[in-house]
């Protein structure tokens, strides 16, 4: 709809301009050498002047009218034809000196409506030449060389009608192929295999063939690996390692047509100019065993991959063009694939580490500690059984508070179906069980919880912090403030350990340029667009953190 | 009475411990929750042994035995108590002569045991340490013999590859382009009866390498 809006209007913008350019200097010509016969002068003038008016105000009027105004152009068409077989009929009929103003009807038809408007607008000027042809007054003179300027110009409508016709079929396949390489490439996928699969489907739909094959060697693994998505025969294993590829060198990313029987080629390298192409580019062999007897190879390359796109279809100059602008698509949705495969690659990675470090510094350390407990208690049972009920008890509310903490961690590992984790519950009620877990004590001056979408993750940055508090700087108190503003929620961790080895205040930026600080925490920080300044120094580290909240809707 | 230096960066377990030795009648002289302090409380306090977390932060228990080793003092002997799953860390234990060496999940039932033992000249390692380890270079040497040796370059560029380093980042670290990065790679792949990136990180984990 929006091509058929454009196009129409902008046709009509350029065929207004030269309704203009046209009329006018007509309408000087016939003023300075008014054409015969001379009784029907004046009214041959009269029609020429209306239309020059008219051209004119039709040129002010699309000019002046947006684009995706409902376009007018098929009434003024209609208004042009008719003008001009009244001209033509008034003068002299099919040896009109005027006669060329159909050819203008004619272009502007083919410009607004392909092929459709360069055949119907010939049909139609074909029935007017014949019909002044016809009407008395108006028959050939043979004797003055006028049939032959009648069949001439016949011949004339017809030819250029046709090639008008032929153009407008072309810009209209052309329109159809751009819309196809419109077309987004569907290509995320699971694996990059599943990416590739994805890949060839689009490239069988969008040249309608019935298989497509890829050979590409990743950046980072040796060896070249073969997928064909559709028919064929099945695929030998392609040669060891030590093979360059199935394509000769030289012609790295181009793309070009093949053709088993040994005839010259062409290749196109992108660089708008067609190269004939002597000898095999592919490798005729294995061309055959794929079951490629001709087709178009192009080459794909993106971050993760250089390879080889076969299409077995008899390839003309326009698929050479098609198949380069695919290829680039196709290399950018199999990077992203990729891009996407590693992050999915590091973000696992990254919560077997957090899950890993959750349990050994949790669960599996609590458990030690329960053990060495036990042990201490069977000593003591007998000769000490106040200390030892002392000892249950206190083991008792660590048991507790550890089911907790086990609980909150199997929360973090378990897939969330939409939204952010349930939130461990107040910061007062799990920042004690920290301070139980180190051996420290921990103030918290609590003036506002911190958003439920960040809240799981702020409890896992805390308990890092802390924990790098006594573990890094053997900090014995550990200060917790939390605040709101309208946009904002803040959080400020304070220890009184030793510090970091290079003393000073930091953001988080700097700290990565001085590949220096809580690595995990700002990353995490990173995840929520969270902002980090770390301040630190001989008596302790202040770690000052910010996260804009959505401001609230007014009413 | 055998002076004992105790380094454990989780509280509860260095309390426990502490309580428990104490309990036993060893003589506690320092409690460290990081490595830095227990190598600062060794030079201090000349503890007879120093009871060691394999991972505790700052200078680890392994560096600390390395540097007790590496200057060939006969003072403090080292036990070695592990939690990890890494059995990197514990051959490299074994390997620097660790005097004692237990599992966390052991260390109630053993630790006792291991110092009176480690007190009087014996070398004590726990025996599920001891069989995890056997089973581990057993695998290791079989693997070695079964497989091709790997130049040093293709060693360096499969420990990398193990580490999750693409080969850009390799070509990087070593100075190669990515085409040699690959190719040393592929020699590997050969070598090793791999055929992927994840065959082979997780041979070079069997293999020490990573």
């Amino acid at each position: 709809m929006l091509k058929k809006i454009l196009t129409h209007n902008r046709a009509d913008r350029v065929s207004a301009l030269a309704r203009v350019a046209l009329a006018l200097p007509t309408l000087g010509a016939v003023l300075y050498d008014p054409p015969q016969p001379q009784a029907y002068a004046p009214w041959v003038f009269g029609l020429l002047l209306a239309y020059a008016a008219m051209a004119a105000l039709v040129a002010l009027v699309v000019w002046r009218r947006p684009l995706s105004a409902p376009p007018i152009g098929q009434y003024v068409h209609v208004i042009d034809v008719a003008m001009f077989g009244a001209l033509v009929f008034l003068t002299r009929g099919v040896i009109s000196p005027l006669f060329p103003l159909y050819l203008f009807s004619v272009l502007s038809a083919t410009l607004r409506w392909d092929w459709r408007g360069a055949l119907g607008t010939s049909i139609a000027i074909i029935l007017l030449f014949l019909a002044a042809a016809a009407l008395p007054g108006t028959q050939l003179d043979v004797g003055e060389d006028d049939l032959l300027r009648f069949v001439v110009r016949l011949g004339q409508i017809i030819v250029i009608g046709a090639l008008l016709a032929y153009i407008g079929v072309q810009r209209e396949r052309y329109w159809r192929e751009l819309m196809r390489l419109a077309r987004p490439v569907e290509a995320q996928a699971a694996t990059i295999p599943d990416a590739i699969r994805l890949c060839l489907a689009h490239v069988r739909s969008f040249f309608g063939v019935t298989s497509a094959i890829f050979i590409w060697e990743s950046r980072d693994e040796p060896g070249w690996r073969i997928m064909r998505d559709g028919d064929g025969p099945p695929l030998p294993p392609l040669p060891g390692q030590g093979w360059a590829g199935p394509v000769a060198g030289g012609v790295a990313g181009s793309t070009f047509e093949y053709r088993a029987d040994g005839r010259d080629c062409r290749r196109y390298d992108g660089d708008g100019t067609l190269h004939t192409v002597t000898g095999q580019l592919l490798d005729p062999q294995l061309a055959a065993a794929w079951g490629m007897a001709e087709g178009i190879a192009t080459a794909i390359s993106c971050d993760a991959l250089d390879g080889w796109l076969l299409i077995p279809k008899a390839a003309t100059v326009d698929d050479l063009y098609l198949a380069r602008a695919l290829s680039v698509q196709l290399g950018a949705a199999l990077g992203n694939a990729a891009a996407a495969d590693a992050w999915r690659d590091a973000a696992a990675r990254e919560e077997r580490v957090r899950v890993a470090h959750d349990l050994h510094d949790g669960i599996l350390q609590f458990l030690t500690g329960l053990s060495l407990q036990l042990r201490l208690m069977d000593r003591q049972i007998t000769t000490d059984p106040e200390a030892v009920a002392g000892r249950i008890a206190t083991l008792s509310a660590a048991l507790r508070q550890e089911q907790q903490d086990l609980r909150r961690v199997l929360e973090g590992i378990r897939p969330r179906a939409s939204g952010p984790a349930e939130p461990g519950g107040p910061m007062a009620d799990w920042l004690p069980g920290l301070a139980r877990q180190w051996d420290i004590s921990i103030a918290a001056d609590i003036a506002a919880e911190p958003p439920p979408a960040v809240a799981d993750d702020i409890r896992l940055i805390t308990r890092e912090a802390v924990a790098n508090a006594v573990r890094h700087g053997g900090a014995r108190h550990v200060s917790v403030h939390s605040a709101a503003t309208a946009d904002a929620w803040h959080l400020a961790i304070v220890d009184n350990g030793h510090g970091f080895a290079v003393p000073g205040q930091f953001t988080a930026e700097s700290l990565r340029q001085r590949n220096m600080g809580p690595r995990s925490i700002m990353h995490r920080l990173a995840q929520l667009g969270g902002q980090l300044r770390l301040e630190t120094g001989p008596q302790g580290t202040r770690l000052d953190m910010c996260f804009s909240t959505p401001a609230k809707a007014h009413p | 009475m055998t002076r004992l230096l105790l380094a454990d960066d989780h509280p509860i377990v260095l309390e426990g411990l502490a309580a428990l030795l104490q309990a036993e009648g060893f003589d506690i002289v320092a409690r460290c929750p990081n490595g830095d302090a227990a190598t600062a409380a060794i030079a201090t306090h000349d503890p007879d042994i120093a009871v060691l977390d394999i991972q505790v932060p700052g200078a680890s228990g392994l560096a600390i035995l390395r540097g007790i080793r590496s200057r060939g003092a006969a003072r403090p002997k080292v036990i070695i108590l592990t939690a990890s799953l890494d059995q990197n860390q514990i051959v490299e234990a074994v390997e620097l002569e660790a005097d004692g060496l237990v599992l966390k999940e052991q260390v109630a039932d053993r630790i006792v045991e291991c110092i009176e033992n480690v007190a009087s000249g014996v070398q004590w390692i726990d025996n599920d340490v001891l069989k995890r380890v056997i089973g581990d270079l057993a695998r290791r040497e079989a693997r070695a013999v079964a497989t091709k040796p790997l130049s040093a370059r293709e060693t360096e560029v499969a420990r990398l590859a193990a580490r999750g380093l693409r080969n850009r980042d390799i070509g990087q670290a070593l100075g190669l382009t990515e085409s040699t990065v690959k190719m040393h790679m592929g020699n590997a792949f050969d070598k090793l009866g791999v055929s992927s990136r994840a065959e082979l990180a997780a041979m070079a984990r069997d293999l020490g390498l990573a």
